[in-house]
């Protein structure tokens, strides 16, 4: 399984944002993901959370966001996420109940399990699992 | 050309090519009165940057994990 895997990242694209596949509980959902790394967290909208199969009353860890989302709630769900061809990888979500949110990949953890290169010049958004 | 004709030929440019114009707009206005136009409205940042106790809850959720898987 390669450790590697590039995508597009033109000059029109303003924000870097990738194509994953979220697995949880026997369900499945494609949809594309932000990379931020200035967000502390992993951030998965409501509406995806149940899509998955997930319930909310269930997932007891209990997480303060901040800024604009510091009055939305938020609860800590793991989920794993294929990045094309990469051997999948385990994630822990910040769950917020709120649908208007964006999919954040964020530092805790998904930069600190993949390695992600930002290349303008190149037009590719270059990952590693490492 | 008048800004009157102009605007046509600009609703009618795809989105990549709209970006690229307002990028080259963007050069041409000094930051002062860019500054004046965009602070009349406000946007959302989603990106909670600075969320450190969301993180090292999430954090030990994962070392508890790890350790669950450990033991198991």
């Amino acid at each position: 399984m390669p450790s590697t895997i590039e995508f597009p990242f033109s000059d029109y694209e303003a924000l870097p944002t990738i194509p994953i596949t979220l697995s949880y509980a026997g369900f499945s959902v494609s949809t594309n993901a932000l990379l931020d790394t200035g967000s502390t967290v992993n951030l998965l909208p409501y509406d995806i959370g149940l899509q998955l199969g997930a319930t909310w009353e269930e997932q007891t860890v209990r997480l303060p966001l901040a800024g604009n989302l510091a009055r939305v709630e938020a609860r800590g769900l793991f989920v794993h996420v294929q990045i094309g061809n990469l051997e999948p990888v385990r994630l822990a979500f910040a769950w917020a109940k709120a649908s208007q949110v964006p999919l954040i990949l964020g530092q805790t953890n998904f930069f600190r399990e993949l390695d992600v290169c930002f290349q303008r010049s190149r037009h590719t958004i270059e990952i590693n699992r490492f | 050309m008048s800004l009157a004709e102009l605007i046509p030929l600009v609703n009618n440019l795809n989105q990549s090519d709209k970006l690229s114009l307002f990028k080259f707009l963007a050069a041409q206005i000094p930051d002062a009165e860019l500054q004046v136009i965009f602070s009349a409205s406000e946007y959302p940042v989603w990106s909670p940057y600075d969320a450190t106790e969301a993180e090292n809850i999430l954090m030990q959720m994962i070392r508890d994990n790890q350790e669950e898987s450990t033991h198991a």
